[in-house]
């Protein structure tokens, strides 16, 4: 009975409540009529709330969340539940993970001379007092000191580096001003850095004049009278430092992009000014919100605006830039606004006689995108119940190799935890860009994943907390377990397709096959992307 | 050659992964007709190995300690008295003995060693295992890229992997040397039913998403059903090998607890260097094998002396199998760690970190054998002909067939070199 009720709300999808007209769709309606794309049907509520409680929480929702959504009648449910969300710690959470790793990148262990703890707690900070973008921006484009004390400092000291025989050191000043063009302007400016480039607008000289801008910036021994080893701290002097470059023999004056000299003698916060004010600054922080809430930017790779690569849709990108602006860089505000619209909350399913390429491409089908690391951890660990299992600490000290000294410091589930996130990151490269959307693993993942060592089977087995141990009271309902199970999993019911080859599995293997049916959920498509 | 990198980046849908494959099936045509593709094994010193105490004796001289030299199969080379079973393979192997960089840091400087590069934060550079995998044509069943090392043993050994070339091409990491089946034994019974399962509950969500993603799901999941009858897991499997076999590779090590931090079971190393025979005969294009402990600030003589037990018998059995089975002229092994130790001795009896001129050992693979290039004096702090590590690094790629002078296009960064403007040294390869 109560799945006869179920079924009835799926299949009648409600259209999607909005709050005041979304400038999101009306510009891509534009853009789908000009290219004659269709649209792809609005999501059930399903595949609504899993997407949803993927992109802004970092996990999937759990079956009474689902249940409750699925039942509820209010119109208003899909901007109700984005809201809560919006406001939830698992929103901080995830999102400040996201933006640590824009800013330092995924641990890479050359980490001491940065505070990356120190730093995701920084900007942990930030989000919750929904400081914007900018200020962020401007925080760590101008801090000094030592990041140890001060977190902030964290992204200029990931360039800092010790010189000829550990004695002289500095920035790599011109890396800085690489990464500070890709992350807040959209710009790949670095190739500049070793030769002109025939197809781009900026030449060598352009980029070295933007370098310029650090020349003071240098780096001084944390504590006064400490060996540099103990730590180096970002400074600025009162005369240039006197910096060497590989390629580039010219001079270091500072010149902004369109050859404009500075104003001031205070040059890393008028560089810092200017940028922040810069259309461009807008530009590359809406398309790279879009990007991670779509998996594809508008500009795609989503930090390479070039006149050789526009966006799909010009005219939108200039809406959000007015978004951005207005809601003051917040980031929440600019998820707000894209995980509202219609576009965002289309189905992933292709429609038939539409080029489902075509449609990706101009955003009228939700993409089908891998999920980031900490993603699929938190998907693994809410689905099997693995937090609060009872883990065997051997088998996992064997697996992250850790010495019996460490085993006191962290609990067994976070060096399960550690030893997974670090395996994702070397086996999916987060770090590239392209690879929030395109699935991105080697043999050894999904070996992983599968076999008896990774976390899916040590949630599967896992007794007491464990979903499976206590729903295998319902022994004699084969259909609560395999309904819990496609919840707990795909937050979805099964077909009954779909029931009748799980049946077929698990009949005559008792336990056993419902494990092997759990196995495989965890497994699937549909559990390891977002759609 | 200039290339735009807006061909790479600008326009495919695919982006870089598409770009990396049709790029590589390109590669693929070409080497099709190369018949001995070469391999590489890199035997990964952790911690920086003492050089004065195994390549470049300084016996006579006070910072020499107590270390024997000792003649060897080639003219005129001598090496430490800790290594007598290699001593027999100089005359076909060669050392650098002045390898320079400033870089005393372990992890800055085993990223140097293992990519050629200097550690930026802009980009990750791909491993010598990693480009060694990306230029090689792939046997069906096997990566082409294996790591053995303990997971309690590479504290320091910071490994980046694949960097810019992406998940293809990083390591298969075997962390149980000496039961190195377990982890694909782990899949467990009635893989295939389970996998025949999984693959049934995909079906209508990849017909209704088709495209890129799913189908490199598709062929990884495949791979699963039938890895444990594959060449890999085969060479993988053990329990063929005879206790003398695995006797000759471990000496008179026992398994048991490492002997201090860092360090793994003492037979570990020895499975290690077994294993990357195995693979290696299987088609296997790079093994890293990892031997950690050698970061010997204190006491370091014995401690030395123990490591090269573990060594000597594993090192040299392996050239003995391979020149049995007449693949050491194509497999070119490499003995190296982030940097050698101080000539001087400190008070502990130890050496300390020393950038300033240490030695890699190379055998096989076409190096030219008897050979010593470079020198670090009588008391080892007078370095002669330094080779640089970008240097040392084109080297290796020259061997094994690669042009050091390729470029790859790096996501954000444009075209880079595999090699960071290095030559490979004449002396040890014409």
């Amino acid at each position: 009975m109560r799945r006869a009720v179920l079924f009835a709300l799926v299949l009648f999808a409600p259209a999607v409540a909005q709050d005041p007209p979304n400038p999101i769709d009306a510009s891509l309606e534009r853009l789908w009529t000009e290219r004659g794309v269709a649209p792809a049907a609005i999501s059930d509520d399903s595949e609504f709330l899993r997407r949803v409680t993927l992109d802004l929480a970092g996990e999937i929702p759990t079956p009474d969340e689902i249940r409750a959504f699925l039942k509820s009648k209010d119109p208003d449910k899909r901007t109700k539940r984005i809201d809560a969300l919006l406001t939830s710690d698992a929103f901080l959470d995830f999102w400040s993970h996201r933006v640590t790793n824009a800013l330092l990148g995924y641990s890479r262990d050359f980490e001491y001379l940065t505070n990356r703890r120190g730093f995701h707690e920084w900007v942990r900070k930030q989000l919750a007092e929904d400081r914007g973008w900018d200020r962020i921006a401007s925080d760590v484009l101008t801090a000094s000191g030592d990041a140890r004390k001060k977190p902030e400092v964290s992204f200029l000291a990931q360039f800092l580096e010790f010189g000829e025989d550990g004695r002289k050191y500095g920035l790599k000043i011109e890396e800085m001003t690489g990464k500070i063009a890709t992350t807040f302007l959209g710009l790949r400016l670095r190739c500049a850095q070793c030769h002109d480039h025939p197809f781009d607008r900026y030449t060598q000289e352009d980029f070295f004049g933007v370098v310029g801008f650090f020349q003071r910036t240098g780096a001084v021994a944390a504590q006064a009278d400490a060996q540099p080893q103990g730590g180096l701290a970002v400074r600025t002097f009162r005369d240039p430092v006197g910096y060497k470059f590989e390629h580039w023999k010219g001079d270091l004056a500072p010149r902004f992009l369109d050859s404009r000299p500075p104003e001031t003698e205070n040059l890393r916060v008028e560089f810092t000014e200017v940028v922040v004010a810069h259309d461009q600054f807008a530009r590359a922080f809406a398309n790279r919100m879009w990007a991670y809430l779509f998996g594809r930017g508008l500009v795609e790779p989503y930090d390479d605006f070039s006149p050789k690569n526009r966006p799909v849709a010009p005219e939108l990108m200039e809406d959000l830039v007015g978004v951005a602006r207005s809601r003051n860089f917040s980031v929440r505000a600019m998820v707000r606004t894209i995980v509202t619209s219609n576009a965002y909350q289309r189905t992933s399913r292709a429609t038939a006689g539409q080029d489902g390429a075509l449609q990706e491409k101009f955003f009228a089908r939700s993409r089908t995108r891998p999920l980031a690391p900490e993603q699929l951890w938190n998907a693994i660990d809410r689905a099997t119940g693995l937090k609060n299992a009872d883990l065997d600490w051997k088998a996992v000290r064997r697996l992250a190799g850790a010495q019996q000294a460490q085993m006191g410091e962290r609990s067994t589930y976070e060096m399960l935890r550690g030893w997974f996130l670090g395996m994702l990151v070397r086996t999916s490269n987060p770090d590239a860009p392209a690879n929030l959307g395109q699935y991105s693993a080697n043999v050894q993942q999904v070996l992983y994943a599968m076999n008896a060592e990774g976390p899916i089977w040590a949630g599967i087995r896992s007794k007491g907390s464990g979903l499976l141990d206590k729903l295998l009271l319902y022994q004699d309902d084969p259909d609560v377990i395999l309904e819990q199970l496609f919840l707990s999993t795909l937050g979805r019911l099964p077909s009954e397709k779909e029931r009748d080859r799980c049946r077929k599995h698990q009949a005559g293997r008792g336990e056993k096959g419902y494990e092997n049916v759990f196995w495989a959920l965890l497994n699937t498509d549909e559990f390891i992307f977002n759609h | 050659m200039e290339f735009s990198r807006r061909n790479f980046f600008g326009v495919s849908a695919g982006g870089f992964a598409s770009m990396l494959m049709h790029h590589r099936w390109n590669f693929l045509e070409a080497q099709d007709e190369a018949k001995d593709a070469k391999s590489c094994i890199v035997l990964w010193m952790d911690g920086g190995p003492s050089h004065l105490d195994t390549w470049d004796p300084k016996e006579g001289h006070k910072n020499g300690g107590p270390v024997k030299a000792i003649e060897t199969s080639a003219k005129d080379v001598k090496i430490s008295g800790y290594l007598p079973l290699t001593a027999r393979w100089m005359h076909k192997g060669a050392i650098v003995r002045s390898v320079t960089s400033n870089e005393q840091d372990h992890a800055r400087a085993a990223y140097m060693m293992h990519t050629g590069y200097k550690p930026t934060a802009m980009l990750t550079h791909p491993t010598l295992g990693s480009i060694a995998a990306y230029e090689s044509k792939r046997v069906e069943g096997m990566p082409a890229y294996v790591s053995v090392r303990s997971a309690a043993a590479f504290a320091f050994n910071q490994d980046p992997g694949p960097g810019f070339l992406g998940p293809d091409v990083s390591p298969f990491i075997i962390d149980k040397p000496e039961k190195p089946y377990e982890t694909i034994k782990a899949l467990g019974d009635g893989i295939k039913e389970r996998v025949e399962l999984l693959e049934d509950l995909n079906k209508d969500f990849r017909a209704e998403r088709p495209g890129e993603n799913s189908k490199k799901r598709e062929s990884m999941v495949e791979t699963m059903k039938s890895i444990k009858d594959s060449v890999f897991a085969k060479a993988l499997d053990l329990r063929d090998v005879s206790p003398e076999t695995l006797a000759r590779y471990c000496g008179d090590n026992k398994p048991g607890a490492p002997a201090g931090p860092y360090q793994a079971s003492p037979t570990q190393f020895g499975h290690g260097c077994l294993l990357a025979r195995r693979l290696v005969g299987a088609g296997c294009r790079f093994v890293e094998v990892n031997l950690g402990g050698w970061d010997t600030h204190g006491d370091n003589f014995n401690a030395v002396g123990n490591l090269c037990k573990i060594l000597d018998p594993g090192l040299s059995s392996m050239m003995e199998d391979l020149e049995k089975a007449g693949q050491l002229d194509r497999t070119l092994i490499v003995w190296m760690g982030e940097f050698g130790r101080t000539p001087t001795i400190n008070g502990g009896n130890g050496r300390d970190h020393w950038p300033n001129g240490y030695s890699v050992a190379m055998w096989g693979g076409g190096i030219g054998g008897g050979r010593v290039y470079g020198d670090t004096g009588a008391d080892g702090q007078t370095v002669k002909d330094a080779c640089q590590i970008p240097d040392l690094f084109a080297t290796m790629v020259h061997v094994l067939g690669i042009d050091p002078n390729k470029r790859y296009a790096a996501h954000d960064v444009g075209a880079v070199r595999i090699t960071d403007n290095g030559k490979a040294i004449k002396a040890l390869v014409e």
